[in-house]
């Protein structure tokens, strides 16, 4: 029992095996690292493409991909900005509205991956063009909007002195680790992932299952943009750019293959969790910033050569 | 003319099995010889000899009388034996010139000579009365067509002088039959000789020189083709010898629970059946007679039928396999990796996953889910008996296992099994004979397709026969058997 829990954890073991690793490191590099306050501040720094990559995982689960994700988010970001300050809208209303309208997005991704018969790739790159073309029409002559005073506590607030930025994301990884395991749709988008065809003629709801697979995406991004509109305190049309290969990094060194069918969450947390620690840790022992991008990438490479080099062998 | 491939007391066993028991078979410059059998009486296993995927226990294989050893296929090719599988080894992008010459490329100073490719195999395709240029695109032309490129690939390339074809016709048209037979004529006249494989006698008839007849390993006989009759084959190549490993087969009640009326769609017409509660329903015919698309498109996986389909007196429209399961229907498809299993999710994911609303109240019941899928997988006899080991780690015969699992765990009264005993050992086959003959006892109302007659007379209490798509017989009771079937499915 004990010897299958591990070995079916074995990437998640070794990413988190890697991140204590790390941590130890740098916590005889830097006296500052292990402080609560650091702490928090690696948590709010991941929060951001923690929640985008869960929404991640449950697409690359269903053996797809959502390169909308950045856009999504500044969508999010600019509809609450310009229905706030252009529109006088309340603060919360405007943040509903454009979380709603952001799922929708989401939604028209999985509608055209599923009628459309386009490829996922194909499809949300597509996605990704749109929504930021919409994000720079609409906020065309409007180059700064700053948000409230109270909209600032998505970022800054705190819950039991934990940031709520940290809650948030404790909240949508418990939400999409429930919906995988105990629901009939989450079944499902491992079905689909794994064998789509055996799916269908097993009465799975494609249709369903790959749409709601998307909305979550939307919703995951939509979230992770009230966090970061918050933080920053002001709409940048060009927020998020890149994101969406920061989400596939953090899913892929947790383990999720891309061929779908298989993942864990748990995993993906580990993966951002990596992410942030070496980003922040970088910075603490000052090492050129420029640094960061080639860690992660050996990182990347490596979780992946690990998993089919034991595959071979299999 | 002489003889050009001589085997001689060729054996060879398998665990359990005497698959060729001294076989004699001897192959003449420029003949197309027929071997004939059911399936399972060894035809396929002196091919694999022959080409070296097998090798024999006893005897000897002379090519213009040299012995010659196999250890592997290219041992057989590198003498001249070559083997057109169905799925063939093409590129479909490019075109026919470079298809032909594909990996042996005509070369200038190290550069590639497409003039001379092109006038090469200009020259191959005009010989041979090849319907295509040089420059078309694999990809668009029609089996038959792209089947006849193989063939040149394989003659130009490797000097080919045997060649074994492997039911050819059998995704081909009337037409593109006619085509690949002259194709055939020609390339017997250029010394190199074929054997030919199939099960459509009519064919057999026209295309071959000599035909020999196995049954359970043994050779029936030699002949020239056309000095036998299809009768006298049939009788051959069946024998007397019925098996009785299958179970008893019990009186359908008279519960009619199926109804298909005029059904009309892709790759079938006017389909008109019954079927009862308790009833071994058996449909066969030979590959593309329209079994699989019927049970499809009353599944409602295929789109675009035209027809009524009744459940239980009640007419009802299945337009998805969710609305069919819906209805009590479950399908054991054809391809078990491709269309029953998600091999990458565990045993009990598979089993669970056409319940999964059953399961859920509104979430899912996890305990309830494992205690009935392990109930499900020891009352079948599942090896390993481990709900959590991911399903493509079970042999074939486990994993159609858990595929039966999962509809008995949905509860359906309805089970359609197509081509259930494909690519699983003996064993394993009865199991299911003996699974699908207790689902009945107990009142499913089981559809059996099938193209091995031999298990659809061991099972079934009624059997339809198909041919190009229509239904041209119906047999009850003692009028199942195997001469009967063969004959009605090869007219």
């Amino acid at each position: 029992m004990i010897i299958r829990f591990l070995s079916e954890r074995k990437q998640q073991i070794i990413a988190g095996v890697s991140l204590g690793v790390i941590l130890v490191v740098l916590h005889f590099k830097s006296e500052y690292f292990f402080t609560v306050n650091n702490l928090y501040n690696i948590g709010k720094q991941a929060s951001i493409i923690l929640i985008i990559g869960l929404g991640m995982t449950v697409v690359i689960i269903s053996a797809g991909i959502d390169l909308s994700v950045g856009s999504l988010l500044a969508f999010t970001i600019s509809g609450t900005a310009v229905l706030n300050t252009v529109h006088g809208v309340g603060i919360f209303t405007a943040m509903s509205i454009a979380i709603i309208a952001t799922v929708l997005l989401g939604m028209l991704n999985g509608i055209i991956i599923q009628y459309g018969k386009v490829p996922a790739f194909i499809a949300t790159l597509g996605m990704m063009g749109v929504a930021r073309g919409i994000v720079l029409l609409i906020s065309r002559g409007n180059p700064s909007m700053s948000f409230p005073e109270k909209f600032l506590w998505f970022a800054d607030g705190t819950f039991l002195t934990v940031p709520i930025p940290i809650i948030a994301s404790i909240i949508v990884m418990i939400s999409v680790g429930l919906f995988l395991k105990y629901t009939s749709l989450g079944r499902g988008v491992f079905a689909l992932g794994g064998n789509e065809e055996a799916a269908r003629l097993s009465g799975i709801n494609i249709p369903l299952v790959r749409i709601v697979t998307y909305a979550i995406s939307g919703l995951c991004c939509a979230i992770a943009g009230v966090i970061f509109a918050a933080r920053v305190g002001a709409a940048v049309p060009s927020a998020g750019v890149g994101y969406e290969l920061s989400a596939i990094a953090a899913v892929i060194i947790g383990g999720t293959p891309l061929t779908g069918g298989q993942g864990r969450i748990s995993g993906t947390v580990i993966g951002a969790l990596l992410m942030a620690v070496i980003d922040n840790g970088l910075n603490m022992i000052e090492v050129d910033p420029y640094w960061q991008g080639i860690v992660i990438g050996v990182i990347i490479v490596f979780a992946v050569m690990m998993s089919n080099i034991k595959k071979q062998r299999n | 003319m002489n003889t050009l491939l001589e085997a001689k007391g060729v054996t060879k066993k398998f665990p359990g099995v005497l698959a060729l028991d001294r076989i004699d078979f001897n192959l003449q410059q420029g003949e197309v010889h027929a071997i004939l059998g059911e399936n399972g009486a060894g035809k396929s296993t002196l091919v694999k000899i022959i080409t070296g995927a097998y090798t024999k226990d006893s005897g000897e294989i002379t090519i213009n009388g040299k012995t010659v050893d196999f250890s592997s296929p290219a041992d057989a090719q590198d003498v001249g034996i070559g083997i057109i599988y169905q799925e063939f080894s093409q590129v479909n992008t490019l075109s026919v010139a470079e298809n032909i010459y594909l990996g042996q490329y005509p070369k200038i100073m190290g550069c590639l000579d497409w003039g001379k490719m092109r006038r090469d195999a200009a020259e191959l395709l005009e010989r041979f009365h090849v319907n295509a240029h040089p420059r078309d695109i694999l990809g668009t032309l029609g089996v038959a067509t792209r089947q006849m490129v193989e063939i040149l690939k394989a003659i130009h390339k490797q000097g080919i002088k045997v060649l074994i074809m492997d039911e050819p016709t059998s995704a081909l048209s009337d037409t593109e039959t006619e085509m690949l037979f002259d194709f055939i004529r020609k390339i017997k006249n250029q010394d190199v000789s074929v054997i030919y494989i199939s099960h459509r006698l009519d064919e057999i008839k026209k295309i071959s020189d000599r035909i020999t007849i196995l049954r359970n390993g043994k050779k029936v006989l030699t002949a020239n083709a056309d000095e036998m009759a299809i009768d006298d084959i049939v009788s051959h190549i069946v024998g007397r010898d019925l098996k009785d490993h299958y179970p008893d087969k019990t009186p359908a009640a008279n519960d009619e629970i199926l109804k298909v009326e005029n059904l009309t769609g892709r790759g079938f017409t006017d389909v008109t059946l019954k079927a009862r509660r308790g009833e071994i329903l058996g449909i066969t015919g030979l590959l593309g007679a329209g079994k699989t698309e019927v049970l499809q498109a009353i599944y409602g996986a295929a789109r675009g039928y035209k027809g009524k389909i009744f459940i239980k007196g009640k007419e009802v429209s299945i337009k998805t396999p969710r609305d069919a399961n819906h209805h009590g229907i479950g399908l054991i498809p054809e391809s078990r990796r491709e269309q029953g299993l998600v091999l990458v999710l565990s045993n009990l994911f598979n089993i669970s996953l056409a319940s999964l609303r059953k399961l859920s109240a509104p979430v899912l019941r996890l305990k309830k889910e494992r205690i009935q899928g392990t109930k499900l997988i020891n009352d079948l006899d599942v090896r390993p008996a481990d709900p959590f080991k991911q399903v493509r780690d079970l042999s074939g015969g486990n994993q159609q296992k858990i595929v039966l699992a999962k509809w008995l765990m949905r509860d359906c009264d309805i089970l359609f099994f197509d081509e259930p005993t494909r690519g699983i050992d003996v064993g394993a086959k009865f199991q299911i004979y003996t699974l699908i003959s207790k689902l009945a006892k107990v009142g499913k109302c089981i559809v059996f397709s099938s193209s091995e007659v031999e298990e659809i007379v061991g099972t079934c209490n009624r059997v339809l026969v198909m041919k190009d798509g229509r239904i041209v017989e119906e047999l009850i009771g003692s009028d199942i058997n195997n001469e009967t079937i063969v004959r009605s499915m090869s007219a």
